[in-house]
């Protein structure tokens, strides 16, 4: 079978979407309140050490997926355990950016159709999107990103006239500690959920893309996150932490000249592309996950079952949205950071020194 | 409302898992199945109006009785 | 098999155009009872009545635009806003909300248990401009027929927007009178309407604000007060300066427009913790009414001109913070939330005690006034004997 293949300004535009997917609409954290855009900031420092690691982990084993790494490094069965940790990992997280969807749409749009449905939609899409593969994935974002960013920057320059500035102020006037969690809270979500994509970024053409992919996207992913937190902030002031889903609030308040108003839905328009692509890859990553464990020759043929069981989980997993936000500032970070920090760690312990002892073992056979 | 579901994994059973059979990938075909099923019975306890529990929770207590907060 | 499964699939397609159109029901346009204002009242047995001005499209070769008035009372204000359906037959729609009147007697006990529900749902907007009602009741402003305008709650929000060019009244959008609720060292003020007799029929007019603590009313600033409020919270964007000092030897006041203010408000904080604020205020006008001979070309009399203005505009501003300070004794101005963005702290050991300590804060006002221009006129209009 052909390799699939994606180029580096592909896999870019995908890391990009999938960083702004859920964060963009639900912001960075609640507890930092006006010094949350610094939460971001710190996040993101927090975060690149982490990038570099997994960005080396893929290039040590150029054109395998985070499931063959495990399987090399550990053997058959300590690989089965991290492929069935990482297979929870991600199937859960695609439920929850279901969720996430399914949730927003309800409160600001349709408050009538049921959640299921809503749901449904998205998750068919995404089946259709994972069956056709990693490429069509790729090629999808690098068509809708530039779409994405035209829609953040005009949407930003329209809310000069309703920003105020002095609402940043006073920078860091609750100390230090809160921004620091907050940073600890944006470093788990949005930054290091990339770990997910280890598992898909496969494809990638040479040894040296994981980090250009991973940096690049990460700088510029981040710098949005922070310009979008930001822009909530000099909007709405401290009750921006108040809204479950801040930006869709700020952007609501814009009214130029009596005629431009009301353009939230363009906030809406971000959102769906990039939970789309989120939750494909959640999706595509965890049946890749399943399909090696039962040694499949190919995931596509449980990726429907999958998607199906993945957009039942979304449906039970909340009874209510106090209860999703609760879950994803408080109890997430904790949750995710063994799947984001502990485990890639070992990870990359063992397989640098199962990548230095295969050198050695080379040389000495030559 | 479960009648709705049977229509629905009927044709799903029509459009995935005869391409399988025909292919003969076996391995395929059963662990479809299997999922199939699993997936099967949480739509039918949930359009009987059970409520299936949700991880979320326990996640939540185990997280906090470490943490503490 | 090839061409029954495309025969499917494009039926399917079909289908889905009319099924899947991401929504579950639908309303239309003629159903709906699109309200245009909203007035709040104290009805008996702790009720609320709220009155609803919803617009009336009538078809035909001249459209025209009226509106009717629907009145109904609940246990709370979702409730009565519910229970308009039993009356009206539609449910309302309210995305095109104007204002929001809120009457003296609601805005005294408790303002919360109006802006919640309406900041809260989500088929409403929280842009929208909330006034209080000087009158008895807040319904009878909402029922007078507009002046100029088909519909009074939009007549009500666009003398809102036109108020920059007279700053008599600040303007407060509900999401701003909650951001100003949680804010910590500042109150809130709202615009004040009342009824005005014009050409025997009594219309409403926007003038003054009123006062809150936290949520509640406390009193009311009429517009001259306003307008200096408005001047130290650096919110004006025009009106005027209207310079009736007799010493000058003129007959008649000086009205000069103003075209550009700024407002800068800083927090001194000396060693023993006494807190002082520097208000600079810095003003562009332009001379638009002058009577009798005032050689304003000379730059002299100009300056003497300014001066004396601004001398003027400072005594106004001091004497109103002494007012504000002795008369309601809450932070309408602000200076708290200014201190804690610059110092906060400073204003961590202050914030429980602000209240207190703003009624004998000192100020020191000092202002500025720029005369740029004097209209098309170079000289004043003699009289030649």
């Amino acid at each position: 079978m052909r390799r699939e293949q994606i180029t580096d300004k592909q896999a870019i535009c995908l890391i990009i979407i999938f960083y702004i997917g859920s964060s963009f609409i639900l912001g960075v954290d609640g507890e930092s309140k006006n010094d949350a855009w610094i939460s971001g900031i710190l996040g993101m420092f927090m975060a690149a050490p982490m990038l570099f690691m997994y960005a080396r982990i893929l290039s040590l084993f150029p054109e395998k997926s985070m499931f063959d790494i495990f399987e090399l490094v550990f053997g058959k069965t300590i690989g089965k355990a991290f492929i069935l940790i990482y297979i929870w990992y991600s199937f859960h997280l695609g439920a929850l950016v279901i969720r996430n969807y399914g949730e927003f749409i309800n409160t600001v749009a349709m408050p009538e159709t049921p959640i299921f449905i809503t749901m449904l939609v998205l998750t068919v899409v995404c089946m259709l999107a994972v069956r056709s593969g990693i490429e069509v994935i790729g090629r999808i974002s690098a068509s809708v990103l530039p779409i994405l960013f035209f829609i953040i920057t005009t949407v930003i320059l329209m809310s000069i006239p309703k920003m105020n500035f002095h609402f940043i102020k006073p920078i860091l006037g609750d100390g230090i500690l809160p921004v620091v969690k907050g940073g600890f809270s944006a470093f788990s979500f949005p930054f290091a959920e990339s770990v997910v994509l280890m598992g898909g970024f496969f494809s990638l053409k040479t040894k040296k893309s994981p980090y250009k992919v991973y940096l690049i996207g990460t700088v510029i992913a981040g710098i949005l996150i922070i310009i979008i937190t930001l822009r909530s902030i000099v909007i709405l002031g401290e009750t921006f932490t108040k809204f479950y889903f801040p930006t869709y609030v700020a952007v609501s308040m814009i009214s130029l000249g009596d005629f431009i108003q009301r353009i939230e839905l363009t906030v809406s328009v971000v959102f769906v592309f990039g939970v789309f692509i989120k939750s494909s890859m959640c999706l595509l990553v965890s049946s890749k996950g399943i399909a090696k464990l039962f040694n499949l020759q190919d995931y596509r043929s449980i990726v429907i079952q999958v998607g199906i069981l993945m957009l039942y989980f979304s449906y039970t997993v909340y009874d209510s949205i106090m209860e999703m936000k609760g879950w994803a500032f408080i109890v997430y970070p904790y949750y995710a950071f063994p799947f984001q920090v502990i485990f890639p760690l070992i990870i990359f312990m063992a397989a640098e020194i199962k990548v230095r002892r295969n050198k050695k073992g080379d040389e000495n056979s030559i | 409302m479960i009648i709705l579901v049977v229509i629905a994994y009927s044709l799903l059973f029509i459009f995935e898992f005869f391409p399988l059979y025909n292919q003969k990938q076996w391995r395929d075909l059963w662990l479809t199945m299997i999922l199939g099923l699993c997936s099967f019975t949480l739509i039918a306890l949930l359009s009987f109006g059970v409520k299936i529990p949700s991880p979320a929770m326990p996640i939540k207590n185990v997280i906090l009785s470490i943490f503490g907060k | 098999m090839k061409s029954i499964k495309y025969l499917i699939l494009s039926n399917m397609i079909f289908l889905n155009m009319f099924f899947l159109t991401g929504c579950w029901n639908y309303r239309e346009v003629e159903k709906l009872a699109v309200v245009a204002g909203v007035a709040i009242d104290k009805g008996k047995n702790n009720q609320f009545i709220v009155t609803t001005e919803v617009i009336q499209i009538s078809g035909g070769r001249e459209s025209k635009t009226t509106s009717t008035y629907i009145t109904m009372e609940g246990k709370s204000i979702f409730d009565a806003v519910r229970n308009q359906i039993s009356f009206a037959g539609k449910k309302l729609y309210w995305s095109h909300t104007k204002v929001v009147i809120v009457s003296k007697e609601i805005a005294r006990h408790n303002m919360l248990s109006v802006i919640d529900w309406y900041n809260r749902d989500s088929e409403t907007r929280s842009d929208v401009n909330l006034l209080v009602s000087r009158e008895k009741t807040a319904k009878k402003v909402l029922e007078q027929r507009a002046l100029l305008e088909d519909i009074n709650s939009f007549e009500l929000a666009d003398t809102l927007k036109n108020q920059i060019s007279l700053s008599k009244a600040p303007i407060k959008e509900l999401w701003g009178f909650i951001n100003d609720l949680e804010a910590q060292g500042i109150v809130n003020i709202v615009p004040a309407v009342h009824l005005k007799k014009n050409k025997n029929m009594y219309s409403p007019q926007i003038m003054g604000a009123a006062v809150f603590d936290n949520a509640k009313l406390i009193g009311f600033l009429n517009s001259e007060e306003t307008q200096e409020v408005l001047f130290v919270k650096d919110e004006v964007k025009g009106g005027l300066l209207i310079d009736r000092d007799k010493t000058n030897g003129l007959k008649a006041p000086i009205s000069m427009e103003i075209f550009k203010n700024k407002t800068k408000i800083e927090p001194v904080v000396s060693r023993n913790n006494e807190i002082k604020f520097n208000i600079k205020v810095d003003t562009r006008v332009d001379i638009d009414e002058i009577v009798g001979n005032v050689k304003y070309a000379n730059e002299k009399v100009l300056k003497k001109l300014s001066n004396n203005e601004a001398k003027n505009l400072k005594n106004r501003i001091e004497h109103c913070i002494k007012k504000v300070q002795s008369e309601y004794g809450v932070d309408i101005f602000g200076f708290g939330a200014k201190l804690r963005e610059d110092n906060p702290k400073v204003w961590k050991k202050v914030a429980s005690s602000w209240n207190d300590r703003f009624k004998n804060v000192s100020v020191n006002v000092s202002t500025k006034v720029n005369i740029k221009g004097s209209g098309l006129f170079s000289e004043p209009i003699k009289m030649g004997d």
